[in-house]
């Protein structure tokens, strides 16, 4: 264990009984920010040892402005993924809610205002089809739709929240945290966001979707049963958001 | 109280109908009888001094038409709910006098006190627990009845340190106010004037959070010399076997324990927020003053669906296993056994034993009616196993000679025999035949 707080090689890094903990949660994908100081202050001491030792598996250990760690594949040796169109609008969505003073005093906001705001940004129609792209068409009821904009909204909250970008505080709340500042680094730039989304393509910190597999599209499958629907939504659970961006090996 | 009585009191209140509705012009008007009172030295209101406060207390709050009849109005409701009574007892054949009941006293007090904890309050309050502490325990240091371990050391340890001890948390409740009306303050000013708000928020975050830090320190302080105050109090009553002041002095020191947690708890709580705002007005106010950036990040989510992109984040690699190589085993398909249920050919008989010809017309002349029954007479004698061979013979002997009345009959044995035949009828002139 370090004394003064900092750490004399890497192998006093990997020693340290946090790195098997921290080194995982990296590597799948998590932020490691302020909220939990000792894991962060690890991070911060160790930093300059662990950013070439993750460099050297296609990696940039990413230590952001907003006071969050996080791993960025650049390589190959290094597995990645994308996260899921449900996912992108809603820590979007989020994180402009984190840009507002009204929820600074709070400290979180509800599932219901945050349905609200997509519905208010997105349109409720594109919305559902945004939300599960592979759940095409619009005839099923209001009833269903809302249900199923829900679950997705759901599932999304859920893979936020294991990657750090949120806490659920309870079955309504949810807690925002700062590595959701990620969602908002396209619009930091004043220049066209095309450009800008381009930037961050460059470093490997944003993919490009194609427009189409989010579109809103035809009535194919809008009266398939809600069980069907559910499975598709246990297929994104398990694999359906591993989408291949050509970095995996 | 037990849990069945606490339903039955809540019960019996809420079949009442029990309320209390003070608005507060009427609020006011209690205020002004206590303020007066304090005032005037005396308590006690004169019919006509009461309605002439009321009046002009009720003119400069809500301006009426006519404050007479509200001030009249809110005589009436105040009395009815039991806020205001009347003392003297002479009926309605003279004016009484009035006065403010202890629940409107309470009432007014808990509006009019600024009941926020403050250092000074806090030293105050803590420093009058620790004195009544002590003088419990020079009490219990000569106590040797049990009158005097109930007047002088239990009873005060139950009354007048828990007053205190109430009052403290009080004042933390009021604290706790006026740190949500600081948030809801902070919040206001971002919103109306964003960039220009910076200094007074920083401001008022650095005074609250140095008022709680301080709190927190002296809460600590004076804790722990209440404590080892009543750890004393503890060992005297232990000695003399007091288990009633053992009890108080438990629950004292329980609830010294929850200011402390309180004051943990709100000085986490408050730098917790600290951060937060410090981290907003650093990272969004500073660095957007137009606000900008919500209005970007806005159109990027409008937009998103027309042009979609995803974050890429590290994924753990994926656990590939290699499916076990398996010998297939060939099982048999499950058959039914094939059994051969037909009762197989019996050779005709080429030599009848008896004369079968005679022997039917034998039956029919006995006045036989059915194929059954010159069966049976023809079968007579002969062995078992040469039986089965010789029914047809019969059966068309039987056609040959007789008439059938109806078609086939049901299947019916034949005498004794193990034979069965679809029996015909026959008729009556058969013998002619």
């Amino acid at each position: 264990m370090r004394d003064d707080g900092a750490f004399p090689d890497l192998a006093a890094v990997i020693a340290d009984e946090a790195f098997p903990r921290l080194d995982q949660a990296l590597r799948s994908g998590g932020h490691i920010d302020a909220q939990h100081p000792a894991d962060y202050q690890f991070l911060v001491d160790a930093s300059p040892w662990l950013e070439p030792h993750y460099r050297r598996y296609g990696a940039d250990l990413v230590h952001a402005a907003d006071g969050f760690f996080y791993l960025r594949p650049v390589g190959e040796r290094l597995p990645a993924r994308r996260l899921s169109p449900a996912e992108m609008l809603v820590g979007q969505v989020l994180a402009l809610f984190a840009l507002e003073p009204a929820t600074l005093e709070a400290g979180a906001v509800t599932r219901g205002q945050l349905l609200e705001r997509l519905r208010d940004l997105v349109g409720n129609d594109a919305l559902l089809v945004a939300l599960n792209p592979r759940r095409r068409g619009g005839r099923a009821t209001v009833h269903r739709a809302e249900a199923n904009a829900r679950r997705d909204v759901s599932t999304a909250l859920r893979r936020l929240a294991r990657l750090g970008f949120v806490d659920l505080l309870d079955e309504d709340l949810i807690g925002l945290r700062d590595p959701l500042m990620r969602f908002v680094e396209p619009a930091r730039g004043a220049e066209d966001p095309a450009e800008a989304l381009a930037a961050l393509v460059r470093v490997g910190e944003v993919a490009i979707e194609d427009p189409d597999a989010v579109a809103p599209a035809g009535p194919a499958d809008a009266d398939r049963p809600l069980d069907e629907l559910d499975d598709d939504l246990d297929d994104d659970l398990d694999d359906g958001d591993d989408v291949d961006d050509g970095s995996e090996p | 109280m037990s849990a069945a009585d606490h339903h039955r009191s809540i019960a019996r209140l809420a079949q009442r109908g029990a309320h209390l509705r003070v608005d507060t012009a009427e609020l006011c008007c209690l205020a002004a009888m206590h303020l007066q009172a304090e005032a005037g030295g005396s308590m006690l209101f004169e019919e006509d001094a009461l309605a002439a406060l009321f009046e002009a207390t009720i003119a400069a709050v809500e301006r009426p038409e006519s404050p007479r009849t509200r001030a009249t109005y809110a005589i009436e409701r105040l009395r009815a709910q039991g806020l205001v009574v009347r003392l003297d007892g002479a009926g309605i054949v003279r004016a009484g006098e009035y006065a403010l009941s202890p629940l409107a006293l309470a009432i007014v007090k808990r509006h009019l006190a600024d009941e926020r904890l403050t250092r000074e309050s806090l030293d105050g309050l803590m420093h009058s627990i620790v004195a009544g502490l002590e003088g419990v325990r020079a009490a219990a240091e000569v106590a040797t009845e049990t009158t005097l371990w109930s007047e002088k050391v239990r009873l005060p340890l139950e009354l007048v340190v828990a007053e205190l001890l109430n009052g403290v948390e009080r004042r933390q409740l009021g604290l706790d106010e006026a740190q949500r009306t600081i948030r809801a303050e902070i919040t206001r000013l971002l919103e109306a004037d964003w960039l220009d708000a910076l200094g007074g928020i920083e401001a008022m975050l650095e005074r609250t959070g140095d008022t709680l830090t301080e709190l927190k320190s002296l809460l600590l302080q004076h804790a722990n010399t209440a404590h080892a105050v009543l750890d004393d109090i503890q060992a005297l009553a232990q000695e003399a076997g007091r288990i009633e002041v053992l009890i108080a002095v438990r629950r004292t020191g329980d609830q010294i324990d929850r200011l402390l947690a309180w004051g943990r708890s709100r000085h986490e709580a408050w730098s917790e927020y600290h951060r937060s705002v410090h981290r907003f007005l650093r990272d969004v106010v500073r660095l957007d003053p137009d606000r900008q950036l919500s209005t970007r990040l806005r159109a990027f989510i409008s937009d998103w669906p027309q042009r979609p992109f995803a974050l890429r984040v590290a994924a753990p690699p994926r656990l590939v296993s290699l499916p076990l190589p398996t010998r297939s085993v060939l099982r048999p398909p499950v058959r039914r056994v094939q059994q051969d249920w037909s009762p197989g050919l019996v050779a005709p008989v080429e030599a009848p034993p008896v004369d079968i010809a005679a022997r039917v017309t034998l039956a029919l002349a006995s006045g036989a009616l059915s194929l059954a029954d010159v069966v049976a007479q023809v079968l007579e004698g002969v062995p078992d196993d040469e039986r089965y061979g010789l029914v047809g013979q019969v059966a068309a002997q039987v056609a040959a000679r007789a008439q059938r009345r109806h078609g086939l009959g049901p299947w019916v044995e034949v005498g004794d025999t193990d034979i069965e035949v679809t029996d015909w009828t026959l008729a009556a002139e058969a013998d002619d035949a």
